[in-house]
């Protein structure tokens, strides 16, 4: 008798169903699986027979087939064991075939018969929704995060004989739907506040999140480079339900979630060090596996020692910055991942790095230059705002009574409404935020002032600037304004805005 | 060119180091002697080390003397032997002088009765290296050479205030004629060559090694009678210069600078030793016409003499004050020029010292910026950039 179920494959963080047909008729007796299987699939074999032993089904002498289809498809990941296993019973009519319709299967099995879990879940139930199942058979392991997607049945299971007692008696737990709050607590130990001096670098910071402007940090060791960025992802506004449901997916599939934690509620900080590989950085591998590009999605990337980092590495980023997403092509075919993540890297001003402290620095302009010089020049086009650091002093760091900043709170709060000027600018259109505007668009909806407009235009004029460095004036310009609540682009914000242009300073 | 020239440009392109080419001249009389002399009497009555010696003997071919004639015609280099009439005076009174020069562009034919050296660190600041243009402006106003180094920092801000000046500049290089070196002064190296003179004792192709510099050094302060020092660390090529001028006796002047810095820590040994303190060009050049009783004159474009005296005040700085009749600054620019010096300052200095926000303070360093008042520099830092505007 033929019987089938279904599962899905993860390629990138979307899911594909996949139909697993199984036949149990007479012949040389024998598990044979087909259908573009890896090896780990192919082994399910041994583990599904053991599994099924193990939990009280008795495999019968006979010639089962399970095929995979689509056949052509490759396939991968442990998840299909579940799905196999539940085939045969159907085919082996212990288990009554039509009770399984409207059902999907993932799940890795144990030799003991227990129900693992593994990486992509989330992808998985999100498919199964979208493809019309009414429920969906996933590990206990995983029922927090395959909680998330509403509008579908989710059940846990921890063993096969759990999964089939669900069919027959009841088994297996239920979901319970899991409900979105926005209340992602301030973290207390990274604040804002706790950043002494750093003026310029900090407004650099408060303008490149409310725009997801990419922003570049100079400065000496030890003066707070690092500091900075990693309280980025806190002035940010906080992630939507729809940010964190992409975030989780990346996260499943790379098998990074935290296990009691279903979703990703905070936004990532990802500092790779700047031995970095290609590949894990950009996401790859024989099974490709999301980089630190697409781990670092709707947060930070920090790259500290930027000019450190090697060529290729910096140059794959080049993608990513332009398009969101990220293109890894494989033998086995491509995938695709977010990676909306805001840059923000960081370098020494010189080998040294007390440049231009002329008594501690002893770098050669010419050092210097080359130095500054291994970034290359489409990258650091790149990079919409440059903030220089001082080396902090004592007495700024003990600030006798004067008032060092601001709160994180506070300062998203102004980013907040930044960010909900530029949704109403960008309605209807498939942009967020000023960085993504493209050119026309910029000429169209940005309203600037007379003087601000000629400022640009003179500026434009002396330092014979390219059209990309022209239009990523415009748009820092631009979210300056909208911290301000301001409908129009004025004279101050385009001054403020070249004031944070890429440094092509003087070497003296 | 006669045979013993010819013998000579051989003898300093094959022989780098001064002391060996005299050595050989001592033993063979002249550079033909040199030239024709066996293998075994250069070993034996030479008295130099073999690699010379090896170099020497391979290089006694006339097509070897051709490609170098050939080579110096090329690029518009002459060769001076120390025998020659226009052999510069002046090296013919310091301790051991060059015995062949390499000259590119034009010794002018006109007499300068005072020529002035400005020398100083490579790693200048923002402040030294405006000083040293102000001081190269000004003695090419005066119509006095300015003698330096074309290396980086002072040496290229005293060329190019000379040549902004409009003055005859004279670079003593430490490295082969016709190599700019550092390659960063390419550039500088070609406008010297073209309206002033690059001196080397070295002949083409010889690469610049460390310890050429110091022999350089004797030459900048030789071809000058007076020698400035702005900015100089501890111990620098330009306490060596110092040292030479001292034993050429010619006068050594000082540009004083802040005793926090490092690059004023040469300077300001050097005040204590008794070296003069000097603030402007113009005082300079009343020392010198005071000591060596000469008179400085230039021709004007209509001809007449002008007479530059101890009297004389330093035009440059009023210069400078007339051109700055623009419009009134706001406050905030106000504000933020007061707390502005010639050394740098960090953005986040100026954020404590104004109080201003940073979004205030971006817009009215934009402005000054744009006025020409001030100067943004790598790493967040500003500087003014004209002294002729302290009065505001």
């Amino acid at each position: 008798m033929i019987c089938s179920v279904y599962s899905f494959s993860v390629s990138g963080i979307e899911a594909s169903v996949i139909r697993v047909e199984a036949d149990v008729s007479g012949g040389l007796p024998g598990i044979e699986l087909v259908g573009y299987l890896a090896g780990e699939v192919r082994e399910a074999r041994d583990r599904v027979r053991v599994a099924m032993k193990n939990s009280g089904f008795r495999v019968p002498p006979k010639r089962i087939t399970v095929n995979l289809s689509p056949a052509d498809e490759r396939k991968g990941g442990t998840g299909y064991d579940l799905p196999i296993a539940m085939g045969i019973l159907c085919a082996m009519e212990i288990l009554p075939a039509e009770l399984t319709d409207g059902y999907g299967f993932i799940g890795e099995l144990g030799l003991d018969g227990n129900v693992r879990g593994i990486p992509g879940v989330l992808s998985c139930v999100y498919e199964a929704k979208k493809q019309g199942f009414h429920s969906v058979m996933i590990p206990e392991a995983n029922l927090e995060e395959g909680a998330l997607v509403e509008g579908i049945r989710v059940y846990g299971v921890s063993t096969l004989g759990d999964a089939v007692r669900h069919f027959t008696e009841e088994g297996g737990t239920l979901a319970e739907p899991v409900l979105w709050e926005e209340s992602q607590e301030d973290d207390e130990t990274e604040d804002f506040l706790q950043i002494r001096g750093q003026f310029l670098a900090k407004r650099a910071a408060e303008i490149a999140v409310a725009g997801m402007h990419n922003l570049l940090l100079t400065g000496p060791p030890g003066s707070g480079k690092t500091m900075l960025a990693s309280r980025i992802p806190g002035i940010m506004p906080k992630l939507t339900f729809s940010e964190s449901l992409e975030l989780t997916k990346v996260y499943s599939v790379a098998g990074l979630l935290p296990a009691e934690k279903g979703m990703i509620r905070k936004r990532p900080f990802r500092a790779p060090h700047h031995t970095v590989t290609v590949p894990a950085l950009a996401g790859g591998g024989r099974i490709p596996i999301p980089g630190e590009v697409s781990l670092a999605t709707h947060g930070v990337l920090f790259l500290d020692e930027f000019p450190e980092f090697k060529r290729g590495s910096i140059e794959v980023l080049r993608q990513p910055l332009e398009e969101k997403r990220i293109h890894v092509a494989r033998l086995n075919g491509n995938v695709e991942y977010p990676a909306k993540f805001m840059l923000v890297a960081a370098m020494n001003p010189c080998p040294c790095g007390y440049y231009p402290d002329r008594n501690r620095c002893s770098c050669t302009p010419d050092m210097i230059r080359r130095y500054q010089g291994r970034i290359s020049r489409p990258i650091m086009d790149r990079i919409d705002l440059c903030a220089s650091m001082p080396g902090i002093r004592v007495n700024e760091l003990t600030a006798g009574g004067k008032p060092c900043g601001e709160t994180s709170r506070r300062i998203r709060a102004r980013v907040e409404g930044a960010i909900a000027m530029q949704s109403e600018r960008y309605r209807g259109l498939p942009y967020r935020y000023n960085s993504e505007a493209s050119g026309d668009v910029a000429d169209r909806l940005f309203l600037l002032s007379f003087e601000a407009e000629k400022l640009l235009r003179l500026y434009a004029e002396e330092t014979a600037c390219s059209a990309r460095s022209y239009y990523r004036l415009k748009r820092v310009a631009r979210t300056i304004a909208d911290l301000e609540q301001s409908e129009t682009v004025e004279n101050r914000h385009m001054t403020e805005a070249i004031g944070y242009r890429t440094e092509e300073g003087n070497v003296v | 060119m006669s045979y013993e020239q010819y013998h000579a440009l051989w003898l300093c392109c094959v022989v780098t180091d001064n002391a060996v080419k005299r050595r050989l001249l001592k033993a063979f009389g002249t550079p033909s002697g040199v030239y024709t002399a066996s293998p075994e009497e250069l070993r034996e009555r030479g008295n130099i080390p073999p690699e010379s010696e090896k170099k020497l003997l391979s290089s006694r071919t006339s097509a070897y003397c051709d490609r170098l004639l050939h080579r110096l015609e090329k690029d518009g280099i002459r060769f001076v032997w120390h025998e020659d009439t226009e052999y510069p005076v002046r090296l013919r009174e310091i301790p051991d002088p060059p015995l062949g020069l390499f000259m590119q562009g034009a010794f002018s034919d006109k007499k300068c009765e005072v020529a002035v050296a400005v020398v100083g660190t490579r790693r200048s600041s923002p402040y030294g290296e405006f000083v040293a243009k102000q001081f190269g402006q000004g003695f090419a106003e005066a119509g006095v050479p300015v003698v330096s180094g074309l290396a980086m920092g002072i040496d290229a801000a005293v060329h190019k205030g000379c040549l902004t000046g409009d003055g005859f500049p004279i670079a003593v290089l430490g490295s082969g004629i016709g190599t700019p070196y550092p390659r960063d002064n390419a550039l500088l190296y070609r406008s010297v060559a073209d309206r002033g003179v690059i001196v080397s004792e070295y002949g083409p192709g010889v690469p610049a090694l460390p310890h050429h510099f110091p022999h350089r050094n004797r030459l900048i302060s030789g071809l000058s009678d007076g020698v400035v020092v702005v900015e100089a660390q501890e111990k620098s090529g330009t306490i060596i210069t110092v040292d030479r001028a001292l034993d050429q006796g010619k006068s050594v002047y000082v540009v004083p600078g802040r005793v926090t810095d490092r690059n004023s820590i040469g300077c300001n040994q050097l005040i204590r030793e008794g070296a003069q303190l000097v603030t402007s060009p113009g005082e300079v050049l009343a020392d010198l016409v005071a000591h060596t009783g000469a008179m400085l004159r230039t021709e004007e474009e209509d001809g007449q003499i002008r007479m530059v005296t101890a009297e004389e005040p330093d035009h440059t700085r009023r210069n400078a004050s007339e051109k700055n009749t623009k419009k009134p600054l706001a406050s905030d620019e106000k504000i933020v020029y007061a707390f502005l010096r010639l050394s740098p300052k960090h953005f986040d200095q100026l954020i404590w010292e104004s109080g201003l926000t940073p979004s205030e303070l971006t817009n009215a360093l934009y402005r000054l910026e744009r006025e020409g008042l001030i100067v943004r520099l790598t790493g967040g830092c500003y500087s003014v950039r004209d002294t002729g505007r302290t009065d505001r």
